[in-house]
């Protein structure tokens, strides 16, 4: 996605309210699932959302619109879900994928599933499931490239800048994610 | 001979971030090197994957972020509704005064002043209506209820030289 909504960003740092609605419009889906990816909890992703945001609203005044406005958004998003799974860490979490005990709907509650219907519905509950059973297999920082990749839309050099870490190690990062994906569509399969 | 380096190779063709002469360059690779398009084939089948499954916020959790920033608190509808209960409040509060000073016991000059009283919030009022308006959203509420209360405030202060 590139950041053609420049004069979106700059309309929401001068307060206007509509513009930041279309801001969380567009950017909302990448960045809810990037945080459910990472949080694993449905409590903590929609917490998490609604913080990103308010810290966006807060600095984007100061906001400097010499790169693109993604790797800034995930930045924030990045550094407050490592804050949440550090302050989280030890208690209890419902998993995004767990049966409610009241026996509602399971997680994820909404699916970007393109075309309505119940069955591309459950098709994308289905890949959901897939992707989250095999995300948690990686290790945190493959995680945290795959997800900022495949969700935040990120360039590798962007990932590397958001985790402070060599290009090189990204990239790294990216591949042994994907391998690790292929085999385990592999397994499905098999 | 396929290695790490060809696999992250295919990271940065598939991302547009190879240059026009690295891009040419693997190119030519990817047509000799059969590992190389399945280990692309796979990346293309994640995002397959991640795409479908991508989440997206409902409307209640949309409406809760947009609720939880100041840009709900300073919308313009919101601005327009407290600056007209703030208004109505200043001219219950010069009707008052108005009643008060205009009871058995008081003389005609006294109604007649009020009745300026009145005249000067309601201009007061559209004034403010009028710093609202060219304020829209970027402003504050908190600047006219600020405004109003010093209306009232000064209203209240008239009563007493009066």
């Amino acid at each position: 996605m590139d950041d053609s909504g420049s004069e979106l960003i700059a309309a929401a740092a001068k307060g206007a309210p509509e513009a930041f609605k279309e801001m969380v419009k567009i950017h909302g889906p990448r960045l809810f699932s990037y945080l459910a990816g990472r949080l694993r909890s449905r409590e903590a992703a929609e917490d998490a959302y609604a913080e990103v945001w308010l810290k966006v609203w807060k600095a984007l005044p100061a906001y400097q619109s010499r790169g693109r406005f993604q790797p800034w958004l995930f930045t924030i998003a990045h550094r407050l879900s490592l804050d949440m799974l550090e302050r989280e860490s030890g208690r209890a979490c419902v998993s995004l994928d767990a049966e409610p005990a009241d026996g509602s709907a399971a997680l994820p509650e909404r699916l970007d599933s393109g075309e309505p219907g119940p069955e591309r519905e459950a098709l994308a509950r289905q890949q959901w499931a897939r992707a989250a059973a095999v995300l948690e297999r990686l290790p945190k920082e493959q995680q945290q490239t795959f997800l900022l990749r495949e969700h935040g839309g990120l360039s590798f050099a962007e990932i590397a800048r958001v985790m402070d870490c060599p290009l090189s190690t990204a990239l790294a990062r990216m591949r042994y994610a994907v391998l690790k994906m292929r085999e385990a569509v592999e397994e499905h399969h098999a | 001979m396929h290695s790490p380096e060809h696999e992250e190779l295919c990271l940065l063709f598939e991302a547009g971030e190879l240059d026009f002469g690295r891009k040419a360059d693997f190119e030519s690779t990817l047509a000799g090197c059969g590992e190389c398009r399945a280990f692309l084939e796979s990346l293309k089948a994640c995002h397959r994957l991640c795409e479908g499954a991508r989440l997206i916020p409902g409307p209640e959790l949309d409406s809760r972020v947009l609720a939880g920033t100041p840009a709900a608190k300073a919308a313009p509808g919101l601005l327009r509704t407290r600056t007209v209960v703030g208004l109505s409040a200043s001219l219950v509060l010069a009707a008052v005064l108005a009643v008060f000073l205009g009871g058995p016991g008081n003389q005609p000059q006294d109604l007649a002043w009020t009745n300026g009283l009145e005249d000067q919030v309601a201009a007061a009022g559209e004034e403010l209506e009028d710093i609202s308006k060219s304020l829209g959203g970027a402003a504050d509420s908190g600047d006219i209820d600020d405004e109003l209360d010093a209306l009232e405030s000064a209203a209240g202060q008239m009563e007493e030289q009066g």
